[in-house]
């Protein structure tokens, strides 16, 4: 706890400073869709590993100055296979709401800049098989440490790389059956079911999530981007949960 | 446009162009180098072997009823495992796992084959009650003025022909509207008694069980408790949760109610009688219930395509008793015979009139 007080206090400090903008910030409003590929093991699900994809969609707002502010909603739903001859296939829905910021190292006309930050996530999966004869969940909410790296490879076009490890989250699973007496009681309020979380200890959930993006200006107003982004997540109790996703995108955005 | 801004131009299309080759190409190194078989693990395999394991290693990690069903699980184990191998049909093997859950005499534990082939476990009796009941009896010879609720899955009420007794049939513990009860009872309120129907009752939402139970409540009384398993030994469980009778004091039927059950009287069907026998004014006429109460697991998956579900929770009356494997034995015993269906008599319905008229007078 003492190392999530301190990490709150440096990006609160990073936060405050930030005020001071050296540069004309411009903002990007974008809407994005892309499909991402997922590889999971839920055993409060199923003891098989599944694999699938489907598509996501993106609406995101980014202010770039000095610092980087960047807010999104991301959805997507899709299918996911398991078993011999892929017998079971169960469907997904997964939403992310984020909010990041990243304050700048870097001299300002430095053409490699170098940012530290921080995150707030709210990451929800649902999957169902068979109108919810087997259903599972995880929701994860919470705090994380960001970093990025923004190389400008001319007027029009950068490159920008991020990873984001969680430090305080709380996250939100099955019990140990999948069914209990509080879900039983609450299967009406599914808001109630997937917010029932705990404050989890960086021992039993871990994650990571790296993205890279390639940004060409089109013209001065419209920003094209193509985006990759690999998410790991591992939750270790008796249930365990482990997933690999990769995601690929692209967007388009208005500068103003 | 001059040439010289025309070269700019197409330097910076180049530019893109190779810059973009490069992206796609890391792109693409990234995706495939995703090491996922290393994070997630290797696929179980999809040997017999390894099938026999994942369900009975589920059922021992997971099952709640081995202590109240007093089951070896492990002496199973012992018994059926080495009757696997790699050699036999999948019907063997389905014989094998039907033999294995057959011994939990629990028709809330069922195997799918993914090819709409189940097996039940203990539902011998349940399936032959089938054949001991017919509406269509019920309605032409015993029955008028019949009214079916729409709103919900499997409910009707009338008046049982000639006598001044109303009658309701509820075949499941699902709807729109329990309480659309109230309105039933208020209907019938004009009869001396009420003859409630639940068997076939194939069970749902407890919570359904509770209201429609409201209306024929005396007052607040504690029923049962559950416990959901929680853990990886046979007496992990989560904490008791107590359940009550609802009551609104408003509207209580306090007249005579005869609870007609069977075999095929089961889950949430059985958890209404836990509602119903605490009040003083109910008597159970009919067959033993099923005794299935627990909730149903998720639906759990095999390597071969196969699907089960079973029992994840214990209840247990306010004595620490359980009902489970039991069933609610009734006040009053008595059963159909296939016979005596196909020579137009339900002998249960004649019971529960031969009763309220020799206990309470009602014609």
């Amino acid at each position: 706890m003492k190392i999530s007080t301190i990490l709150i206090f440096v990006l609160f400090t990073l936060t405050s400073k930030a005020q001071i903008v050296t540069t004309t910030p411009k903002n990007y409003i974008g809407l994005g869709i892309g499909y991402r590929f997922d590889n999971l093991n839920d055993q409060n699900f199923s003891p098989l590993n599944q694999k699938g994809g489907g598509l996501f969609y993106s609406l995101f707002y980014e202010k770039r100055g000095d610092n980087i502010l960047k807010l999104s909603i991301d959805y997507s739903n899709g299918t996911l296979a398991s078993g011999a001859d892929d017998a079971f296939e169960s469907t997904y829905y997964a939403a992310n709401i984020g909010v990041s910021y990243f304050k700048n190292l870097s001299p300002s006309e430095a053409n490699t800049k170098f940012y530290i930050g921080g995150t707030y996530n709210l990451d929800i999966y649902y999957t169902d098989w068979s109108d919810q004869d087997a259903f599972s969940y995880i929701t994860a909410n919470g705090l994380s440490i960001a970093g990025a790296i923004n190389k400008q490879l001319n007027d029009k076009q950068f490159i920008e790389s991020s990873i984001s490890f969680p430090f305080l989250q709380f996250l939100s699973r099955p019990p140990y059956n999948g069914i209990n007496e509080f879900i039983i009681e609450n299967q009406d309020s599914p808001a109630k079911i997937i917010f029932d979380g705990d404050l989890t200890s960086l021992h039993k959930f871990q994650s990571f999530t790296w993205d890279i993006n390639y940004n060409l200006e089109v013209s001065n107003h419209i920003n094209w981007r193509l985006y990759y982004a690999l998410n790991v997540k591992k939750v270790a109790e008796l249930n365990e949960f482990k997933s690999v996703s990769n995601r690929v995108s692209t967007s388009m955005s208005y500068k103003f | 446009m001059n040439s010289k801004v025309s070269q700019t131009v197409f330097q910076q299309v180049c530019l893109t162009n190779f810059n973009m080759k490069k992206i796609t190409a890391i792109l693409a190194l990234i995706i495939l180098s995703s090491c996922s078989k290393t994070i997630i693990g290797l696929d179980e395999s999809n040997s017999k072997r390894n099938n026999f394991e994942i369900l009975w290693n589920d059922f021992d990690e997971h099952y709640s009823l081995f202590t109240v069903r007093n089951i070896n699980w492990d002496h199973l184990y012992d018994t059926y495992q080495p009757q696997v191998n790699e050699n036999q049909s999948d019907k063997e093997l389905w014989n094998i796992f039907s033999s294995l859950i057959e011994h939990l005499d629990d028709s809330h534990t069922v195997l799918y084959d993914g090819n709409r082939n189940s097996y039940r476990s203990g539902y011998e009796l349940n399936e032959q009650s089938i054949n001991e009941f017919s509406k269509e009896l019920i309605s032409t010879k015993y029955i008028e003025k019949t009214t079916e609720v729409t709103s919900e899955d499997d409910l009707l009420y009338a008046k049982i022909q000639d006598k001044n007794i109303g009658y309701i049939y509820l075949g499941t513990m699902d709807g729109a509207n329990p309480s659309a009860i109230d309105k039933i009872v208020d209907e019938l309120e004009t009869y001396d008694a009420i003859i409630l129907d639940i068997r076939q009752n194939t069970g749902g939402d407890d919570r359904y069980s509770a209201r429609i139970a409201q209306s024929f409540s005396d007052g607040k009384h504690l029923i049962y408790t559950v416990e959901t398993r929680n853990g990886p030994n046979h007496h992990d469980f989560d904490t008791k949760t107590e359940y009550f009778t609802q009551f609104n004091e408003n509207k209580t039927y306090t007249k005579p109610v005869i609870v007609l059950t069977d075999r095929k009287t089961i889950s949430a069907g059985e958890i209404f009688l836990l509602h119903m026998k605490a009040f003083v004014n109910v008597t159970q006429i009919g067959d033993t219930t099923a005794g299935d109460f627990s909730t149903v697991s998720n639906m759990r998956f095999l390597p071969n395509g196969w699907h089960y579900q079973y029992s994840i929770q214990k209840f247990l009356l306010p004595n620490d008793k359980s009902l489970d494997g039991i069933g609610h034995i009734p006040n009053v015993y008595v059963k159909n015979t296939k016979a005596d269906i196909e020579a137009r008599n339900d002998t249960v319905i004649d019971a529960a009139i031969d009763y309220l008229f020799s206990e309470y007078g009602v014609k």
